[in-house]
């Protein structure tokens, strides 16, 4: 449980907006130099508001877009500068589960083709084999083999990220992407996905980066949590530890805005709302990025930048309020 | 009398859409009463009927539809009788209602002053002059800063936040007694969430109005509403005051929803209990209860005709054949699916 499986050094991905003449205008710094592990058989939580960069953070990490600067060990092994030909095995290995399943499979495919086709990776599988394989994994996520023959119109939003999850399963990843994985569904369907995806955690021990913005979800699936704010990673440590002792004033104000799900309680507790909109990612603020809005700012806080340290046994914040 | 006591009185409402050759019966026989000052949270899952309702009320659905009521009485005014010219003036001045997604809710052509200046000088009969002023005033009402700036501006140039605060705006301009609140968070960060349900609660208390509050978020309805009702395929399940539905719940749907949610602030892991299968097609709704499909206590005569209401003597009223909850069996079999 507690050997690495990605290490995340300084990692940067900034995307350039064109403007008419297809020069460079703006530079979005969408990450910007974050630092984090993910452990073999747990839970990372990414949380943060729309627009943090935690979606591009996940996506990086597998690959799905090139780095801008730093590095991304899996396994041992430095992934963030390899070419497409070489990341072909990585994508088997990691894979992703997206947030809108209306989306994400093939109108024009039925069931089976959809899950076959990660399978045809893999040249040595027989036809016989991947179909096989098909059926265990429809019923691995609780569907049955006719399913196979039906097109994802002909399923609802629970059982099309049921397929989705049949999908990512396939290549037997050894780290699952879930990218809001449960944000476009009903209340009752969201604890079915839930659960399924605790199941094959158990059963195969794969991890999981679990971005979210429900921050109460996040809190019952994840091992460890960490909060972005503007493309940097404000806060880290374990999942308790954060939700029950927030660090930095962001988190505090992310956590006090949860709605609670219990009136008594929710009467009794003092909101600390946070005004203001999160700032555009184009144009950051100076020093720290929270200063705009943070209730406790110093002048410090608008010149330089706080760095990430270690208050608890593994509870990290990058805030100037915890400078010795 | 009862017409004295509640803004908006609803009976047996049935709200069909005609589409292609097949009638789909979106809301199918609700019964509900918003009182005057009141909040009211309507809690259900997509395809319940919850916005349907609230758009039969306001009289926004398309020419499809057909609306049948024994009774829909608003603030003493039979809104069935009425012709479509009196529903409209009614609309926006006496009833606001603000919807989910302040992205396209809002004419991207036209400034925000715009917007406003229009709701006013139609519903109140001033000048454009006299407009501009209130407008301004009703943006100092929600909150945004430099309104007389804001005005001039398009709404691509408002975040997300910022553009439901001026639908707030709109739709308070005339100052309505009823405010509509069609999941007017659901689009929004928590952080901006938390400052627009503030909002709301300050505004009602300030200009005394009703508000129903449309939501799939249970924890949005604990913190605000004074009353709730859980709708589920057309069909009100259970109401009642915001503490007998989360410590008194009586019918098993409200039960299942509310243990398929991660309780706050447990250090205990407790694991989740999905409710088994999927919300019933509204083309080909089941003849009885609609839960029962789903529900962990239905029995044989759930299945074939739709139960009657229970009223209890504190006023909840659910709709099921259960006057008690067997909470240990649905722990039970809840956690082995």
């Amino acid at each position: 449980m507690n050997e690495t499986l990605i290490e995340v050094k300084n990692l940067k991905k900034y995307f350039a907006t064109k403007n008419f003449f297809g020069g460079n205008k703006h530079v979005v710094k969408a990450v910007d130099d974050v630092s984090f592990t993910i452990r073999k058989g747990e839970t990372f939580g990414l949380v943060g508001e729309s627009g943090c960069g935690k979606s591009t953070l996940g996506r990086t990490i597998i690959r799905m877009y090139d780095v801008t600067d730093g590095d991304i060990l899996f396994d041992g092994t430095n992934i963030a500068r390899l070419e497409k030909k070489q990341l072909g095995v990585y994508h088997r290995k990691m894979q992703i589960i997206f947030q809108d399943p209306y989306s994400a499979l093939n109108p024009s495919m039925n069931v089976g083709e959809i899950i076959n086709e990660p399978l045809l990776l893999d040249k040595e599988m027989s036809s016989k084999d991947r179909e096989n394989k098909i059926v265990s994994l429809l019923e691995k996520v609780g569907m049955k083999k006719d399913d196979m023959e039906r097109f994802p119109y002909e399923f609802s939003g629970g059982q099309r990220q049921r397929i989705g999850i049949a999908r990512a399963l396939s290549t037997n990843p050894e780290f699952i992407l879930c990218d809001e994985p449960i944000s476009a569904l009903d209340v009752s369907i969201q604890a079915q996905v839930v659960n399924l995806l605790e199941d094959y955690q158990q059963e195969i021990g794969v991890p999981y980066l679990f971005v979210a913005h429900d921050l109460s979800m996040v809190r019952h699936i994840s091992h460890r949590i960490g909060v972005m704010y503007l493309g940097n990673l404000v806060e880290m440590g374990d999942c308790d530890d954060v939700y029950d002792h927030p660090l930095h004033p962001y988190t505090q104000a992310l956590l006090s805005a949860i709605p609670i799900a219990d009136p008594q309680k929710a009467r009794s507790s003092t909101r600390q709302t946070i005004g203001g909109n999160i700032p555009s990612p184009m144009d950051v603020p100076s020093g720290c990025r929270f200063h705009t809005r943070c209730p406790y700012a110093k002048p410090i806080c608008s010149e330089v930048a706080p760095v990430s340290k270690e208050c608890e046994k593994g509870h990290f914040t990058s805030c100037h309020l915890y400078d010795e | 009398m009862e017409e004295n006591k509640n803004l908006l009185t609803i009976r047996d409402l049935h709200t069909i859409f005609h589409i292609r050759n097949t009638n789909i019966e979106a809301v199918r026989g609700i019964d509900l009463d918003v009182g005057y000052g009141e909040i009211v949270g309507i809690v259900g899952e997509s395809g319940s009927g919850k916005s349907v309702t609230m758009k039969s009320v306001m009289g926004i659905l398309p020419d499809n539809t057909t609306i049948n009521a024994e009774k829909l009485v608003f603030d003493g005014a039979d809104l069935l009788s009425m012709s479509e010219n009196e529903r409209r003036k009614l609309r926006g001045c006496s009833m606001g209602m603000i919807f989910q997604d302040p992205m396209t809710a809002l004419n991207p052509l036209k400034k925000i002053g715009f917007h406003l200046e229009e709701v006013l000088m139609r519903h109140c009969n001033i000048s454009r002059a006299e407009a501009k002023k209130q407008a301004i005033e009703a943006l100092e009402k929600v909150e945004i800063p430099c309104p007389e700036k804001r005005l001039e501006q398009y709404p691509h140039e408002f975040s997300g936040g910022m553009r439901q605060r001026v639908l707030i705006a709109m739709a308070l301009a005339c100052k309505p007694k009823l405010l509509i609140a069609d999941e007017p968070t659901t689009a929004l960060d928590v952080t901006i969430q938390a400052q627009i349900l503030e909002l709301l609660q300050k505004l009602q208390k300030e200009e005394k109005m009703s508000i129903i509050l449309i939501t799939h978020d249970l924890g949005v309805v604990a913190s605000l509403c004074d009353r709730i009702a859980v709708m589920y395929g057309g069909l009100i399940m259970e109401t009642g005051t915001t503490d007998q539905i989360f410590y008194k719940t009586r019918h098993p749907y409200t039960q299942a929803l509310l243990n398929a949610i991660p309780k706050p602030n447990t250090q205990l892991k407790k694991r989740l209990e999905p409710i088994p299968g999927s919300a019933p097609s509204l083309a080909h709704p089941p003849a009885g209860c609609p839960f029962a499909p789903r529900c962990t206590f239905a029995m044989p005569e759930c299945r074939t005709s739709i139960p009657a209401y229970q009223q209890f003597e504190d006023g909840q009223k659910s709709m099921c054949l259960l006057r008690e909850i067997d909470t240990q069996k649905l722990a039970g079999e809840g956690g082995s699916k």
